[in-house]
C-alpha cells in the first residue's frame, strides 16, 4: 500500500551530509527531499539483537537522524553468530551501549537515544510517544503484542519481523491505514508450543534478510515512496529460497484495542523449570479422551481455583488448586499408585505444578496442553469457555 | 467446496506440500481433513496456527467456505 511520507523534511543538509548521502540523493525518488525526511525521522528499534542489528546499522548508514534503542540485555558470546552490531570485545557490555558505539562509527550524525529498560505496560507509551516509527526485533510473543497494542493506541506504524531457524516473516502494521498484528495473529500460541530461537536455533544470516526488509520498509514509510508491506505479509523460506507474499486484511470482527493488558498472562509465559518438566510430559485433550475411552486407570487433577471449576470442568477431574500443591500442603492427596494427569485452564499453571510434583517425587505425571479450554473447544463443544 | 490451502514455514514442512486443493464445507472440516491427511506432525503444528480465509481471520470455524476460497496456514514464531 502506497502512503504519504511519514516525516516532514529537515530544513537542510550540510555539505558533509550531501557528500555522505550522494548515492541516495541521485536517485530521483529519494533526492534531497527524501534525504531531509530521513534526517528528520525518529525511529525506535525494540531490541538490538538479531533483527535490530541490521536494522539499526542500515538505518544509521541511510541517515535516519534519530535512532532509539530499547534494550536491557548484555552481549553474550552466543549472540555474535548473528547480532553483527556487537563484536567480540563487546561481550559482557550493555547491548544498548555497544549498539550505540557501532552506530556512531557508521554515522556520527545520528542522534542515538538509549532506553535501557525492559519494555512493559507502564513505560511503553512514554517511550514510543516521541518516535515516528517503531521497528520490532524482540524475541517473545508477550513483547510483540505489547508493541502492537501500544502502536495502535498511539497510531504509529509498526515494522514487524520475526525469525525462526530458516523461516522469516515480515510485514508493516498500521491500524489507522490497514491491519495490525492481531489481524494476523489474534491470540498467542499455546504456551510452550512454539520454541524460541534460544531453544530451536536460528540461521544467523536470516537476520540480515529479514532485518534488511524491515529497514527498507522503514525508509519507504519515512520518505513516502513505493508500495509498503502494509496489508501484506512476506514469508521467506531460506532453504527453498522463496519469498511468498500473502494478503492480510483487517479483521472486521476483531476486538478493538482500547488499552494495554497484562501481556505475560495473555501469552501464558511459563518458567524454564515448567517448560523442562512439560517437555515429553504433555498430552493433548484428544490423548486424554483416548485414555478415558480406553478405561485407563489414572487420576485427573484440576489445579484451577474453585470458582473456575464451577464454570466448567472436565468429567472426573478432582480439584486441587495450584497453590495447595506448590506449597506441598496437598501433596498427600495425590495418588502414589497410578499415573497423574494435571490440567488447568490453558496449560500454564498445570506446567508449573507438574515441575513441582515431579520434584516431589511423582514421576508418573503429565499435563494437558491447552487445559479445559482445549477440552471445551475440541472434545465437548457444549461446554463453555471463559 | 474445493478450496486452495497454502502452507507456510513449519506448516509447509509438516505438510510436505506448499499448496494443495482440498474439498471441505467449513474451516473446521478442512482443518480436520488436512490433519488426518498429513498426520500427527501437522496436527500438532495446526494447534498453534493462524488461518487466514481469503486474507482475513475466520471467527466462525463452522461457517461455509465459498468455492475457490484460499486458506493460508501460518504458524507463529516470535524470534528476533
Amino acid at each position: 500500500m502506497s502512503l504519504p511520507p511519514l516525516v516532514e523534511p529537515a530544513a537542510d543538509l550540510s555539505i558533509d551530509e550531501v557528500r555522505r548521502y550522494s548515492r541516495h540523493l541521485i536517485i530521483p525518488d529519494v533526492g534531497m527531499d527524501g534525504q531531509k525526511r530521513l534526517k528528520n525521522a525518529k525511529v525506535l528499534a525494540v531490541g538490538a539483537g538479531g533483527l535490530g542489528s541490521p536494522v539499526l546499522m542500515y538505518l544509521a548508514a541511510a541517515g535516519v537522524g534519530t535512532l532509539g534503542i530499547v534494550e536491557f540485555d548484555t552481549v553474550d558470546e552466543s549472540n555474535l553468530q548473528r547480532q553483527i552490531i556487537h563484536g567480540a570485545s563487546d561481550v559482557g557490555r550493555s547491548k544498548a551501549e555497544s549498539a550505540r558505539d557501532s552506530i556512531k562509527e557508521i554515522n556520527p550524525y545520528v542522534d542515538v537515544r538509549l532506553h535501557e529498560t525492559r519494555l512493559d505496560s507502564d513505560n511503553v507509551l512514554d517511550i514510543f510517544r516521541d518516535y515516528d516509527l517503531i521497528v520490532d526485533g524482540t524475541d517473545n510473543f508477550a513483547t510483540r503484542y505489547l508493541v502492537n497494542d501500544a502502536c495502535v493506541l498511539l497510531d504509529k506504524p509498526y515494522v514487524w519481523g520475526s525469525i525462526y531457524r530458516f523461516d522469516g516473516q515480515v510485514s508493516v502494521f498500521w491500524n489507522e491505514h490497514g491491519p495490525n498484528y492481531r489481524d494476523l495473529y489474534p491470540v498467542p500460541p499455546p504456551p510452550g508450543m512454539v520454541p524460541s530461537c534460544a531453544e530451536g536455533g536460528v540461521l544467523g544470516v536470516l537476520c540480515a534478510t529479514i532485518g534488511a526488509i524491515q529497514a527498507t520498509e522503514a525508509v519507504k514509510l519515512i520518505t513516502g515512496i513505493g508500495e509498503t508491506l502494509l496489508g501484506r505479509l512476506m514469508v521467506y523460506d531460506a532453504l527453498e529460497m522463496t519469498f511468498r507474499t500473502i494478503k492480510v486484511r483487517k479483521d472486521p470482527e476483531g476486538e478493538p484495542i482500547t488499552g494495554l493488558i497484562d501481556y505475560e498472562t495473555f501469552c501464558g509465559v511459563v518458567s524454564t523449570e515448567a517448560q523442562e518438566a512439560a517437555a515429553g510430559a504433555t498430552i493433548t485433550v484428544d490423548e486424554l479422551k483416548d485414555m478415558m475411552d480406553a478405561g485407563k486407570d489414572f487420576e485427573l487433577i484440576d489445579v484451577r481455583e474453585p470458582n473456575e471449576y464451577e464454570i466448567v470442568s472436565i468429567p472426573g477431574a478432582k480439584l486441587i488448586p495450584k497453590d495447595e500443591l506448590l506449597s506441598g500442603r496437598a501433596l498427600s492427596q495425590l495418588p502414589q499408585d497410578k499415573p497423574i494427569v494435571l490440567h488447568c485452564k490453558t496449560g500454564v499453571r498445570s506446567a508449573e505444578v507438574l515441575a513441582a510434583i515431579k520434584n516431589a517425587g511423582f514421576k508418573d505425571a503429565v499435563h494437558v496442553q491447552g487445559g479445559v479450554t482445549a477440552w471445551a473447544t475440541r472434545i465437548d463443544k457444549a461446554l463453555p469457555t471463559y | 467446496m474445493t478450496v486452495t490451502v497454502r502452507y507456510f514455514a513449519g506448516a509447509r514442512a509438516a505438510a510436505g506440500v506448499e499448496t494443495e486443493a482440498r474439498t471441505a464445507a467449513t474451516l473446521e472440516d478442512l482443518v480436520r481433513e488436512i490433519a488426518d491427511a498429513h498426520g500427527p506432525r501437522l496436527e500438532k503444528v495446526l494447534t498453534a496456527c493462524s488461518f487466514l480465509v481469503d486474507g482475513a481471520q475466520a471467527h466462525d470455524p463452522s461457517a461455509a467456505l465459498a468455492p475457490g476460497t484460499v486458506v493460508d496456514v501460518l504458524p507463529p514464531f516470535a524470534g528476533g
